[in-house]
């Protein structure tokens, strides 16, 4: 009961007032899309049937969350990080840095001797990161599918995996040559993502929110640069799963993965919190 | 009838005992006033009361149970430490009406007579950041007592305050002593300490060095 | 009255422990490029060594491997590399980006102004907030470098090896790359030296519209990051040749892909400088102090 209480509180106050997690999902989307349909329409040399292509609402939420091919190292082949991709989901990171902590030194005092129960209020705040996760990345696909709706794509439709392994620059090795992409495997990169801000509300029990942030900046660019089940950051990654990739990930190891994470985070959360003293420390 | 029992309490903060050794007992029905020089370990001591940090050795008993291992918090305090916190996008009201959500125990007419006895208009629209110090205070002590705590822990709750706002202050303690709360203030105002406290634990570097029982006749002639 | 304000500016700056913990994480990313890159140098001298005949020990294309593309700033293809020019921006703020914002909330900037003047203030903590950023983000590449010239030998490079060094003929200072190459990366150390400060800089005028220190400290890296994204859109319009615009890209001593120009360097510094100089040591100088 005291839970559900400030789970209230905290959507009022962690979520009603961020305007950013409302407004950055919109503009992230309406520019994936945009960017999709030029690069698509730069397609032509390629084959012509690309000029007019129509585009799938599937396509464009591969896009947006698509990432890039897996990363060979070699002298010839330098490293670029995907900015749009990374920005999305660091995006997120920030506006779910400052507030428990920020919380924690303020207003939540009064809130936590009320409560009683150090774990109701951490487990509270938990909640509110994944009701975060789950709102923006929600805002993404919504726009997304608004967009669409406006410019006339085909929201029915499949995910065209040959197009979008040309936008990607990689070649299509993996199931979607041979069956469609699962639903299921739309929603693993907002639970990627949600076990990541969780994990980085946990580690500023540890460390400085800025840290945590940097180290949740670290974990997504060395996802980026290996392709390995074992570094979150390649769930969220539509172009590095099994339908695109042979040596890409799975749907069901992403879950699994994801679940984990936010269960461990969850757990090392309660008990550093436990313990913690709240102090206003600079 | 509520009773502390603080037992050799030691806390150590980044290498550095803060609070040393503290020993006392505290019983409901009484004002324990805190005394000492800024950094004695005042402000420590009540938020080691208040289970917002957990002592390095030693124990602090609520009622025989155990702080930090039987009951997280203590069940019924209210809490004025350093500077007031509060949503700046609520009034006072509306921030005081949150508060009083979580345990349900008053309703909105409490929170209005709690915020007339400290001097603010209950029905005042004005925001939290735009109110001035001495309105921030008062808040800050209304939102300590007014669900009628059985522990009030006040952290120098004269701070900011004009003439009538002591006098004030002084009013809503000597009445939580009375209604049988187990207050604990700090003040750098010896005098004023004296004139309000049953007790008071003299504090210097962390340790209790002196401990004074204020008769009832001394607290009677002090203005 | 200013220099004994730029000296204790300074001191906080570059005594506080945020410094002290900014370069250390900055030094340890690029022990992610140096590892990998010793290893890899030592296993082809290995191979080399193994070979029989008039080739045992000896490596025909030296200047295929040489100080100079690789240590972190001329290489590209490193996880310390990627991470590394990722995160400046955040290792530059977090030593002294934060102060201006911490003091106009506490109140220390009541008392510093009252003592040293308005202008004394605002200017030397620019000066100082611009030194802990340059350092913040040299001194690990500094570092870098001299470790890895412990390792690797400054052969000095061969334009026909072009393909290995990521500095091709349109490159800035190409030709000093090929000619002068310990000048290349000084120079290049001097252009990190300036973007690291005037992004530190982003986070002392920033804190002119924002309150939140931990904001303020991440602003600059999402202006970049959100910078790079658009300059990587432009990239797919056919409409324009592109050339690095983006600092996260172009502070890179081995521009690998899209080259960047003197033009576009100055521009950016220019428009950095004159947005952080106004909004902090103009506007916020002649601001009411509460």
């Amino acid at each position: 009961m005291k839970y559900i209480k400030l789970l209230r509180f905290d959507i009022r106050n962690g979520i009603a007032g961020n305007w950013g997690l409302f407004l950055a999902p919109v503009i992230l989307a309406v520019f994936a899309f945009t960017e999709l349909k030029w690069r698509v329409s730069a397609l032509w040399v390629y084959d012509a049937t690309y000029e007019n292509f129509t585009l799938s609402y599937a396509d464009c939420l591969v896009y947006t969350y698509g990432g890039m091919a897996k990363y060979i190292p070699n002298p010839t082949n330098p490293f670029q990080f995907p900015a749009r991709w990374g920005g999305t989901f660091l995006l997120l990171f920030l506006f779910t840095l400052s507030y428990p902590v920020r919380d924690m030194h303020s207003f939540g005092q009064q809130v936590l001797i009320r409560s009683q129960s150090r774990l109701a209020w951490w487990l509270a705040k938990c909640t509110w990161n994944l009701l975060c996760s789950v709102l923006y990345h929600g805002l993404i696909t919504l726009s997304l599918l608004c967009v669409c709706l406006a410019t006339g794509a085909d929201l029915a439709g499949e995910a065209h995996a040959e197009m979008l392994c040309l936008v990607f620059q990689t070649t299509l090795t993996g199931t979607a040559q041979y069956t469609a992409i699962p639903a299921a495997a739309f929603f693993l990169p907002a639970v990627a993502s949600a076990a990541i801000s969780l994990l980085q509300m946990t580690l500023s029990l540890f460390l400085r929110p800025v840290f945590s942030f940097l180290a949740v900046s670290v974990l997504m660019v060395s996802s980026a640069y290996y392709l390995t089940p074992f570094l979150p950051g390649n769930y969220a990654m539509f172009i590095r799963h099994v339908f695109f990739t042979m040596e890409g990930v799975t749907v069901s190891a992403g879950y699994y993965a994801s679940v984990s994470l936010i269960a461990a985070a969850v757990l090392a959360g309660s008990i550093r919190f436990h313990r913690y003293d709240i102090i206003h420390r600079e | 009838m509520t009773t502390i029992q603080l037992k050799k309490v030691t806390k150590n903060l980044g290498g550095h005992d803060v609070i040393r050794d503290v020993s006392m007992v505290m019983h409901s029905g009484q004002i324990y006033g805190l005394q000492g020089i800024n950094g004695s370990g005042k402000t420590m001591l009540m938020r080691l009361i208040c289970g917002l940090i957990r002592p390095t050795r030693g124990e602090i008993r609520i009622n025989d149970e155990v702080l930090g291992r039987e009951i997280t918090f203590p069940k019924s305090a209210g809490l004025l430490l350093e500077s007031p916190a509060f949503l700046d996008m609520y009034s006072g009201f509306d921030n005081l009406k949150l508060l009083a959500l979580i345990q349900m125990k008053i309703g909105e007419q409490e929170i209005r007579d709690t915020l007339r006895s400290v001097g603010l208009d209950p029905n005042d629209k004005k925001k939290y950041r735009k109110y001035s110090l001495g309105m921030k205070q008062r808040l800050g002590i209304a939102a300590a007592i007014m669900e009628a705590p059985d522990i009030v822990v006040l952290d120098e709750p004269t701070n900011a305050l004009d003439t009538s706002g002591v006098e004030m202050v002084k009013e809503i303690i000597l009445a939580q002593k009375k209604r049988g709360a187990l207050v604990i203030i700090s003040c750098h105002d010896l005098t004023l300490l004296r004139s309000m406290a049953d007790e008071i634990f003299v504090l210097e570097a962390g340790s209790v060095t002196d401990h004074l029982m204020i008769p009832d006749t001394e607290r009677g002639h002090l203005p | 009255m200013f220099r004994s304000t730029l000296r204790i500016e300074c001191g906080k700056a570059l005594r506080n422990r945020l410094f002290w913990f900014s370069v250390p994480i900055g030094t340890t990313i690029t022990f992610l490029s140096l590892v990998p890159q010793v290893k890899s140098y030592y296993a082809s001298l290995r191979f080399m060594n193994s070979l029989a005949g008039e080739y045992a020990g000896k490596n025909p294309h030296a200047p295929m491997v040489t100080l100079f593309n690789r240590w972190i700033g001329g290489e590209c293809y490193s996880l310390g590399e990627a991470v590394y020019f990722f995160v400046f921006p955040l290792l530059v703020a977090i030593p002294y980006g934060w102060s201006y914002c911490y003091e106009s909330r506490s109140g220390y900037i009541r008392s510093a102004v009252l003592r040293s003047g308005r202008a004394p203030y605002f200017y030397s903590k620019y000066i100082a907030v611009f030194l802990s950023g340059g350092l913040a983000m040299v001194i690990p590449l500094l570092l870098n470098f001299l470790l890895t010239a412990m390792f690797i030998p400054a052969v000095r490079p061969e334009p026909s090896y072009v393909v290995w060094y990521g500095v091709n003929g349109s490159s800035l200072l190409s030709a000093v790359y090929y000619s002068r190459p310990f000048l290349y990366v000084f120079l290049y150390l001097l252009i990190d030296f300036l973007y690291g400060g005037l992004v530190a800089c982003m986070s002392y005028a920033l804190s002119a519209v924002c309150r939140n220190r931990i904001v303020v400290v991440l602003l600059p890296f999402v202006v970049l990051l959100g910078f790079k994204y658009i300059c990587t859109s432009l990239i797919y319009t056919d409409r324009v040749r592109y050339k690095e615009l983006s600092p996260l890209s172009f502070l890179h001593p081995a521009a690998a892909t899209y080259d960047t120009t003197w033009l576009v360097v100055i521009a950016e510094a220019v428009i950095l400088f004159l947005f952080t100089f106004l909004l902090a040591c103009v506007k916020e100088k002649n601001h009411e102090i509460y």
